[in-house]
């Protein structure tokens, strides 16, 4: 055998089919499959982060429109508190002018007030 | 004592009777100029929820001794639009559940004020009514839970609240003091 034969027994050799090993397709496989299992999310537990993360956004919405809809309604209040200020203001004003012009300097409102806040 | 017993208890109910506004409440229809307040107990606890900054607070400690607002202001276009006389028996009938005395009572021939305080069973005010009737304006005012005028005039200039101007309420800094009802007429 010369040098040439020898170099293409030597090629044919190295291009032989070697069968694998039985039940390495078998192991690739179940290590390609356990590998892709842990790097993912369980897909339940990605809807209930989901559902958990959709759910306290719009928690925080309603209580954000619900302190609004209380500020609103206090500041209602509010004004209808000044409004009940005005009147009771424009009546006892009136009152006392009326007691003025019969000689009573001043509506003893004051003597009404014994209690403190 | 059986006799006393049915007696108290038939009384209770007079001192404890609600303010019935239906008489004014009609009279909105009729009027040029209408002004009404409706506030219990429920709209006042929101109070609390104001800033603190702008007079909330102190307005939110008030509101805490509240009770209840009501208003009925009216201006009419003419005279004679109201009965007077019903309206004087609104205000008679309120003080004669006896839990009601008049504080003021101005009588005019064409009109009449009169400003009422109801005392708790504490001995303390803790109502205070106006009642303001002339020709062509009808005004009552209840507040209950207040008696104090002044604790409303310390309101005043809080949470854009006006000032109450009228009666030197509004200028009151010295203690207060407890004084016999006074009836001028």
């Amino acid at each position: 055998m010369n040098g040439m034969e020898k170099f293409e027994h030597e090629l044919r050799e190295s291009f032989r089919r070697v069968e694998p090993p039985q039940g390495l397709e078998r192991r690739i496989l179940e290590r390609a499959g356990v590998s892709r299992r842990r790097g993912r999310m369980p897909r339940w537990m990605a809807a209930a982060a989901s559902i958990a993360i959709a759910g306290g956004g719009l928690l925080g919405v309603m209580r954000w429109h619900e302190q609004q809809m209380r500020l609103r309604q206090a500041e209602q209040v509010r004004q209808q508190i000044a409004l009940t200020v005005e009147i009771t203001s424009r009546t006892l004003a009136r009152a006392e002018g009326r007691l003025r012009s019969i000689g009573v300097k001043q509506i003893p409102v004051q003597e009404a007030s014994w209690r403190e806040y | 004592m059986a006799r006393v017993l049915i007696l108290v208890a038939a009384l209770v109910p007079l001192f404890g009777q609600p303010i019935d506004y239906s008489l004014f409440d009609k009279l909105a229809e009729k009027a040029k100029e209408s002004a009404v307040v409706n506030l219990g107990p429920e709209q006042l606890t929101l109070l609390a929820g104001l800033q603190p900054k702008e007079g909330g607070k102190e307005l939110a400690e008030l509101a805490r001794t509240l009770k209840g607002i009501q208003v009925r202001s009216f201006e009419f276009d003419a005279p004679g639009l109201y009965d007077p006389a019903a309206v004087r028996a609104f205000g008679e009938k309120i003080k004669a559940g006896g839990a009601w005395n008049a504080l003021v009572s101005v009588k005019e021939k064409d009109g009449f004020t009169e400003i009422l305080i109801r005392k708790g069973a504490d001995g303390k005010a803790d109502g205070l009514l106006i009642l303001a009737a002339e020709p062509k304006e009808l005004t009552l005012v209840h507040i209950d839970g207040v008696g104090d005028l002044a604790a409303l005039a310390r309101l005043g200039g809080l949470a854009g609240i006006p000032q109450l101007a009228a009666t030197g309420a509004a200028k009151k800094k010295e203690a207060p003091r407890k004084a016999p009802e006074k009836q001028e007429e």
